[in-house]
């Protein structure tokens, strides 16, 4: 417990030594640790070799004090490293220093029998634990220890190694010193490294732990996914299973009206069979277009179209439906406005749910439709909007009226509500197919506008300012000449078969 | 009179059309398949085909190209017929040579103002 107090003191004190950019790359800082916790601790224990050498020889002299300075140099380490930087200089010199040091001793007290020589073993050790796992780096290491190797026994040769001043009793004191602080020092940095190779290891873990979760959940998204898919596959092949007998329900249905001899309860009766029917009929086409954009396998096409046109063919088709409910569908279009590209169907369809709904909500009202330029500012190019004076919708309903197959809680039952809990979450995610805006204000009491934004480039392209009533661009125009050119050439293969024909 | 040839694999929708149609006027022949339906463009000669395109084992697009292939038959006017509006099919329906298309379930007016169109074009183009 104490240890590792001390430990944490420690690498405190030496973090502060490290310079930022080390500190921010983890292998960097481990390596920078262990280079500061061997300069700070090393002089303490190296420093009982001089000392010994200090109390037991009779000489002190030059030997002595130089072997002094250069072991308690290496506390000019730390701040040159974090003055400095230079990490991997800082090394060298100080292998070199801690070379000069063994090597120094070795050499003056002893030669190849000092008492010096265990300190060898600390060089690589030191060394390697520094550099880490630069291979250009080891490579000047080894370099560093031939060319000392090699100047130390070139010295050796031209000069006798000199006699040693201390007694035998006091070399071997000596000997016990060196060998133990040696081992103290070895020991201190194999724990200190293996307290590093540990946190090292614990990490790795860590993030083998995190990898694996993230894969698991990829794994259980790509499941959720799939199964999602494979849900709107089903109940896409289910409504077209669905359709067949619906249309016969009402193609019969028809039959029947068409031979009906004018008995009105009968004619009523069919009515309602014929009117259920395409009820449930306009039910299931919802929800197969729902799981066909849900599946992704909603088709899109683009064409040239007037709006106003477009809106007015809406208004048209649903006006026997809101003359029912005692409404009037009105359709403005503001002049001028040119055409449009984009997937004409589904823009029927959008503006039908919204006209479709309106009249649902409104009893004896005028419902307004516009087609309009959208208004400076918006990023669209043209607005179509459906106004309503029904009841309107509390705010606090309307965020989930596009999202939610919901159904307004009034006294009407799902039966009267046309579908209308499909047909708005159908609206918008139609709208995000075709590229356009859907967006609905409401206010209790007042009424409810519905608008969708068709927007500039892209999906919707309209002419710009001043050029409205612009034709479409040229290769709509080229497309459209090479598809007649095609179409006469047929007429006229044709023709001459045809004349052939009449000839034999 | 003018003969329609109406290919239809679904026993009600055939029954239900051809009911209609026939008292509009029309005759009728029918083709349950499009091998049938390519034989019978021959053999029953018909001023006009309907073709359902989901058809079994040849499907109305092919029984469509088969029938346009043969000069015999290439000049019969033929609206496709299929369940969806989609695009692609609206597309394929004119790369076959189909000279219209609507969609199930039809809308009985408009696939008569359809054929009648279809009938009128084919006789200008005759002449």
């Amino acid at each position: 417990m104490a240890l590792s107090n001390y430990l944490d003191q420690l690498t405190r004190f030496s973090d502060w030594f490290i310079p930022a950019d080390l500190a921010a790359n983890r292998e960097q800082r481990e390596k920078a640790r262990l280079f500061l916790y061997s300069h700070i601790c090393g002089p303490f224990i190296g420093g009982s070799v001089p000392l010994t050498i200090w109390l037991f020889d009779e000489t002190t002299d030059f030997r002595v004090v130089t072997l002094f300075a250069s072991i308690f140099g290496f506390w000019i380490f730390p701040p040159l490293l974090k003055m400095f930087g230079r990490y991997y200089l800082l090394s060298i010199v100080s292998v070199q220093n801690l070379i000069f040091c063994i090597l120094w001793s070795c050499y003056f007290y002893g030669g190849l029998s000092s008492p010096m020589v265990a300190w060898v073993l600390v060089i690589p050790l030191l060394s390697f634990m520094y550099v880490g796992s630069s291979a250009r780096m080891r490579g000047v290491l080894i370099g560093q220890f031939l060319v000392n190797g090699l100047i130390y026994y070139t010295l050796c040769n031209w000069f006798t190694s000199p006699a040693v001043t201390m007694t035998t009793g006091a070399l071997e004191a000596l000997g016990i010193v060196s060998t133990i602080a040696a081992c103290a020092y070895v020991t201190m940095m194999a724990l200190l490294y293996a307290t590093a190779l540990a946190s090292q290891v614990e990490l790795q873990s860590e993030v083998d732990r995190h990898l694996a979760t993230a894969a698991d959940l990829l794994s259980a998204t790509e499941d959720a996914r799939r199964s999602s898919t494979a849900k709107s596959d089903f109940i896409a092949r289910m409504s077209h299973e669905l359709r067949t007998p619906l249309n016969a329900i009402i193609g019969y249905s028809e039959i029947l009206l068409d031979d009906s001899e004018g008995d009105p309860v009968e004619t009523r009766d069919l009515n309602r069979i014929r009117e259920a029917g395409k009820h449930l009929l306009k039910l299931v086409n919802r929800i197969l277009d729902l799981s066909r954009i849900e599946a992704g396998r909603m088709e899109k096409s683009s064409e040239w179209i007037d709006c106003g046109q477009l809106a007015q063919g809406v208004v048209d088709d649903l006006a026997p439906a809101a003359a029912k409910h005692g409404d009037k569908i009105i359709c403005t279009v503001e002049p001028g406005l040119g055409l449009v590209s984009t997937d004409a169907h589904k823009l029927k369809q959008i503006v039908g749910n919204l006209v479709e709904n309106a009249v649902q909500y409104t009893r004896d009202g005028e419902i307004v439709v516009s087609v309009s330029r959208a208004e400076s500012g918006r990023d669209d190019a043209l607005r179509i909007a459906v106004r309503d004076k029904g009841p309107g919708i509390a705010a606090d309903r309307l965020p989930h009226l596009l999202n939610n197959f919901d159904v307004l809680d009034d006294d009407k039952g799902s039966a009267d509500s046309g579908g209308a809990g499909l047909g708005l979450p159908l609206a918008r995610r139609l709208c995000e197919l075709i590229g356009a805006n859907i967006s609905i204000e409401s206010k209790v009491g007042q009424g409810t506008v519905a608008s969708v934004w068709l927007p500039r480039g892209g999906a919707a392209t309209l002419g710009e300012e001043g050029d409205f009533g612009l034709a479409p661009p040229q290769q709509d125009i080229d497309a459209l000449a090479s598809l007649g050119a095609a179409m006469r050439a047929t007429q006229a293969q044709r023709s001459r078969v045809n004349d052939q024909a009449a000839v034999g | 009179m003018t003969k329609l040839l109406l290919v239809e694999d679904n026993e009600n929708n055939r029954d239900m059309l051809s009911r209609r149609l026939i008292r509009q006027g029309f005759e009728i022949a029918f083709a349950l398949d499009g091998p049938e339906a390519v034989a019978g463009a021959v053999s029953e000669n018909p001023d006009l085909i309907l073709m359902d395109v989901a058809l079994g084992a040849m499907s109305g697009w092919d029984a469509t190209l088969a029938i346009k292939a043969n000069p015999a038959t290439a000049d019969i006017p033929i609206i496709a017929l299929t369940a969806h509006a989609l695009a692609s099919d609206r597309k394929r329906s004119v790369e076959v040579g189909c000279c219209d298309y609507d969609t199930k379930p039809v809308d009985f007016p408009r696939l008569l103002g359809k054929i009648h169109a279809a009938l009128v074009h084919a006789k200008e183009a005759q002449s």
